[in-house]
């Protein structure tokens, strides 16, 4: 309790507290931008941090990561244009809201909405991350190789797509993984005689190529594109009165907690992501009104979602806090922020700077009480202007930004190349339909899954009963059993449906 | 072209890297070899998996696909011009400076992807570049090269 008190006492100094509320803004407006995102955002701001004040590194990222999502929610009730992805769903009732001169209250909806779903995430963390690293503190060698294995098989079995891609790509990330020296040798592996290469591929400027290279791309193919997407109907509404009152509160108050509680339990589990999450969400409030038809303007049908999508983003960092396992792609790029700044997530960060991991945690809970008013106020002010920079422009400032943050990363220009790689390598996974969060986390986990296979060998003499012979190492070893045939269920109980 | 050829040349290509890292990883030390040789055999299996799906979705769909869900070539050009331009800028930083080198990348890279108002292009790419040049050299201390225009 006294870290979290302390963490509070530090947020509110001046310098922490504007550096969050300027994250909080740059967040809303690059959320609000279609074609970029929070992780495109914070993949070319983590560079920049690493000349920072811990401090200052941090509330920045809270700051962009919490209002990145909610931003893209914007465009999407104004213009019928997603900022982000987590915001498709709020398009189909957000929308047609606005089209009947209702955008202020829509617009509302989707902020408090918001700000409940980020504050419900942010007490599960301030809560639930401590608690977990406590018992992560008792985790040996088969526990962390369990856990990477657990870690792999939720990003498999949840991912939603095509598993056997999953799979692969995965497997692709485990490779990449065992490039530069061995753990335990120092064997140089797969460095093709190139010292940059022998710590490995570099893995900021992995993840700049990974989301920010790659969507620069993904605008370049669409602007050729001969698909021409329609256009949304004329202008921007006119917005109105923005906050609900309190029958609408009363109202929205049961969706705003099932939304939240699903969100915060997608979010906890790595690699669900926000987008599985959202259509819980919405299915479940279509579900628990069946009187009202969704799709027409429905106050439900934007509170769920955004409820949702808010509530996934803190939740998504108790596995990297407590256990150092990212709970999604943009949490990986808080495991980048933190190794560039010289800490380890997991278990050992709350003994060692504990300060860090309590500010960071508060620092989620007020960015989300600095993003309603921050919303409302910015809303008005992103709809007249931000919306009107041509794409062509906005892509070239984004590909300069990663490719200097790619550069400030190790001032080397072999970062750059890695980069470009990535950028390309996304771009060709996006057409092949190959996901890229198992990549991601397969680069996290695969050094730990190595070691902990290792040494659990030498401790039991090249034994692999030691997995089953620990209780929770078994247990997280059958869990992920269960989570990697999670698609086979599902598919065995979709033929069941469509036989009865 | 067939639905599930995407599939097998994607697999051919992962056999081949499978193959690769194995006989690569054949002159490690014991130790070292352990893990990359099972990942390795592990890419293999599942390509060869993979393989097997798209040879199955090209027998079931035997029409080539009606609808083209790949762009046209002036698409896929964009982001080849957008790549060599990146990867152009790459190998004169050192030389000409980050200054001057960016301010071409943003340039050439709003040109290429068809933005045609000259006046506002310059403008995006002339200050965007030295608002990065700012912050990064000076704000953060980032050692951003000067190259010969700037350097001494």
């Amino acid at each position: 309790m006294e870290h979290i008190l302390g963490a509070f006492v530090d947020i509110f100094t001046p310098g922490v507290f504007f550096t969050l509320l300027f994250g909080v803004c740059i967040g809303l407006i690059v959320g609000s931008l279609p074609g970029l995102n929070d992780t495109i955002t914070l993949a070319v701001i983590v560079p920049v941090t690493f000349s920072m004040d811990p401090r200052y590194a941090f509330m920045l990222l809270v700051g962009v990561y919490c209002s990145a999502c909610y931003g893209g929610s914007i465009p999407a009730i104004l213009l019928k244009i997603p900022g982000t992805a987590s915001s498709v769903v709020t398009t189909l009732d957000g929308y047609p809201m606005a089209q009947k001169g209702q955008a202020g209250l829509a617009l509302g909806i989707s902020t408090t909405s918001s700000v409940f779903g980020g504050i419900t995430s942010s007490l599960v963390l301030m809560f639930l991350a401590p608690i977990l690293a406590t018992y992560a503190l008792r985790f040996g060698p088969p526990e962390y190789f369990a856990l990477a294995v657990l870690g792999l098989s939720t990003v498999v079995g949840m991912s939603g797509g095509n598993v056997l891609k999953s799979l692969i790509v995965c497997t692709l990330g485990l490779f990449i993984a065992t490039m530069g020296m061995s753990p335990q040798t120092g064997y140089p592996r797969f460095d093709f005689g190139n010292p940059y290469l022998l710590e490995g591929i570099p893995f900021v400027p992995m993840l700049i190529g990974l989301f920010g290279v790659t969507s620069v791309f993904e605008v370049a193919y669409e602007i050729g594109s001969t698909v021409k997407e329609k256009a949304a109907s004329s202008g921007i509404p006119k917005i109105g009165r923005t906050l609900p009152d309190k029958k609408m509160v009363g109202r929205l108050l049961p969706t705003w907690i099932k939304s939240s509680a699903i969100g915060n339990i997608i979010g906890i589990i790595p690699g669900a992501g926000m987008i599985m999450a959202i259509y819980l969400a919405y299915d479940q409030a279509v579900r628990s009104h069946p009187d009202k038809e969704f799709g027409t303007g429905i106050p439900e049908g934007i509170a769920a979602p955004e409820a949702a999508n808010n509530a996934v983003v803190a939740s998504s960092m108790v596995p990297l806090m407590a256990l150092g396992v990212p709970g999604n792609s943009t949490s990986a790029l808080f495991l980048g922020a933190l190794m560039i700044q010289g800490l380890r997530p997991g278990p050992s960060l709350f003994q060692n700077a504990p300060e860090v991991a309590y500010l960071i945690i508060v620092g989620f809970f007020v960015a989300n009480l600095l993003m309603g008013p921050a919303g409302i106020l910015l809303g008005r002010f992103l709809s007249g202007i931000i919306f009107k920079i041509p794409k062509q422009i906005l892509a070239a400032v984004i590909a300069l930004l990663c490719i200097t943050g790619a550069f400030a990363v190790g001032n080397s220009i072999f970062n750059i190349w890695v980069m470009l790689f990535f950028g390309v390598l996304g771009f060709l996974f996006n057409k092949c339909k190959l996901p890229h969060s198992p990549l991601i986390l397969a680069v996290v986990l695969g050094a730990m899954m190595e070691r902990g296979l290792y040494q659990s060998l030498v401790l039991s003499k090249g034994s692999y009963s030691i997995f089953f012979t620990r209780p929770i190492c078994l247990v997280m070893l059958v869990a992920a059993l269960l989570f990697a045939a999670t698609p086979l269920l599902k598919k065995c109980r979709g033929k069941k449906t469509s036989l009865s | 072209m067939k639905k599930g050829t995407d599939d097998i040349i994607l697999s051919l290509v992962l056999m081949l890297l499978g193959a690769f890292a194995f006989f690569e990883s054949a002159g490690f030390p014991n130790i070292a070899a352990h893990f990359p040789r099972r990942i390795a055999l592990l890419l293999i299996l599942l390509s060869c998996a993979l393989f097997l799906v798209g040879l199955h979705t090209r027998k079931k769909n035997p029409k080539a696909a009606e609808t083209d869900e790949r762009g046209t070539a002036p698409s896929y050009r964009n982001v080849l011009l957008l790549a060599g331009i990146i990867a152009v800028y790459i190998l004169v930083l050192d030389k000409i400076g980050y200054l001057v080198s960016t301010i071409g990348l943003a340039l050439a890279a709003i040109y290429a992807l068809g933005y045609r108002n000259r006046s506002k292009a310059i403008l995006a790419a002339f200050c965007s570049a030295l608002v990065a040049f700012v912050v990064f050299r000076f704000l953060l201390g980032v050692p951003l090269p000067l190259g010969a225009f700037m350097d001494g």
